[in-house]
């Protein structure tokens, strides 16, 4: 028989020497001139500040009178940086059409551009309603994928999972506390909000979906963007951070990694009622929290 | 003065001695808990990697680091920016001690859980930490380091067959 689970990990996981402060300070690489160096030059930094001064008087922002179809289009004009009242517009406009919707959220890990997990899930929203059918796939090759359904109802918290019977049914988290933040994924939504007041992005160029035309944006310093709105999608600070809205200013796609994590979140059906209730039969259980 | 300080003064010069020793007081006070986390999210030797190169990032700009009232939880995700995530799978080395018998599945079982799952598992389950002190460190609520806590457990004890009394 084995010993108490605690202890198990507590055995396995605490096997490792402890680092030392002169490790640390041997390991770091020009010790000495710590207190002399200087702040490192941001070459995005100063060419980000210089177009942002240069675009002042380029504000007037027409994109949508340049509308080609087809593939992506890159504009043949200097670099457009977006002030912060247009960002601030476009999280106002994408934050009022997403009271209800659909979304497809992927996230990949990866190694030199050789994939190694793979989650994804199809979302529905409808105000503070929210659904999430939740695919995983295993780390180890040859294993099945894990699936799962996450659903906030009411300000209640469901999940279709293993339950206490060991077969797969919706179970009712009786405790309430907090429940947004019980669902694997964030709300999509409130990933606008990484946008925040440090963003600064500009125009790539824009491209065709379906019958819409989208304006491709992208984050000139994507390290200073907020990643608290992103959770467990961002793995530290952020390398990139692409945006695509339509002629609206509403927020149709989002791409951005961290370091070993690329998301996706594509939005569909912005402003049509879904339809989302509370499971029948779902199994009521007291989540800690 | 200790004598860790004395010998880094000879090497670097009396002016720095005294960060030095701030800076090791420093190291005191979050190493434990920083290598435990990045220990339980990437395995033994990855994580004590990604310790030892936070650790020296935070030496590095210690000046920045020093008045940071959560200085432990940046220089986690400092660490998780630097970690490159490697195509073999997270690996805990075998236990110090012989005492405690491990179910030879527990790796395997701690592997199947996400990462946020495996560190609320790890570090509440496995040494008592507090849900507040984990989201503290990682950057997320205590109430969905409980929520992954409750689906970890959840998973690991289905996956190894124990009851919840473990």
């Amino acid at each position: 028989m084995t010993d108490n689970l605690a202890l198990q990990i507590r055995a396995l996981c605490d096997s490792t020497e402890p680092v030392t402060a002169a490790e640390a300070i041997l390991r770091a690489r020009r010790p000495e001139k710590r207190r002399h160096h200087l702040r490192p030059f941001s070459i995005t930094t100063a060419v980000g500040a210089f177009v942002a001064v240069a675009s002042c008087a380029a504000i007037a922002w027409n994109v949508s009178s340049k509308t080609p179809t087809g593939p992506a289009t890159r504009l043949a004009h200097p670099r457009i940086v977006l002030t912060a009242a247009r960002l601030h517009h476009i999280l106002a406009k994408s934050s009022v059409a997403a009271s209800s919707g659909t979304a497809q959220v992927t996230q990949a890990t990866s190694e030199n551009g050789a994939p190694l997990t793979n989650q994804s899930a199809a979302v529905t929203f409808d105000g503070a309603n929210i659904d999430e059918q939740i695919s995983v796939e295993p780390e180890t090759p040859g294993s099945a994928a894990f699936t799962t359904d996450d659903r906030l109802v009411g300000g209640q918290f469901y999940i279709y999972t293993p339950g206490p019977t060991g077969a797969r049914e919706w179970i009712h988290d009786t405790n309430s506390a907090d429940d947004a933040a019980s669902m694997q994924f964030p709300d999509p939504r409130t990933l606008y909000h990484a946008l925040g007041p440090r963003g600064h992005f500009e125009i790539l160029g824009t491209s065709t979906s379906g019958e819409t035309t989208l304006t491709h944006l992208r984050a000139l310093d994507p390290g200073a963007l907020e990643t608290a709105p992103l959770g467990n999608l961002a793995d530290g600070l952020l390398t990139s951070f692409e945006l695509w809205i339509d002629p609206n200013d509403v927020i149709r796609r989002m791409a951005f990694s961290s370091a070993s994590t690329t998301v996706t979140v594509s939005f569909a059906h912005l402003g049509q009622p879904q339809s989302i209730t509370a499971p029948h039969g779902a199994v009521d259980v007291a989540g800690k929290g | 003065m200790n004598r860790r300080a004395a010998l880094l003064r000879e090497k670097m010069g009396d002016d720095t001695a005294s960060e030095v020793e701030q800076f090791e007081g420093f190291v005191v006070a979050v190493e434990s808990r920083l290598r435990g986390a990045l220990v339980a999210l990437y395995g033994s030797e990855v994580g004590r990697e990604a310790t030892a190169e936070a650790l020296a990032y935070a030496w590095e700009h210690w000046d920045r680091i020093r008045p940071m009232e959560n200085a432990a939880g940046y220089l986690f995700r400092v660490a998780q920016s630097k970690t490159r995530r490697r195509r073999t799978p997270v690996v805990f080395d075998p236990p110090q001690t012989v005492e405690i018998r491990v179910e030879p599945m527990l790796q395997a079982a701690l592997r199947s859980l996400s990462d946020k799952q495996r560190l609320a598992v790890v570090l509440v389950h496995g040494f008592g930490w507090q849900a507040t002190e984990v989201a503290d460190l990682i950057g997320l609520k205590a109430t969905t380091v409980q929520n992954h806590l409750e689906r970890g457990l959840r998973r690991l004890r289905a996956t190894l067959g124990v009851d919840d009394d473990d």
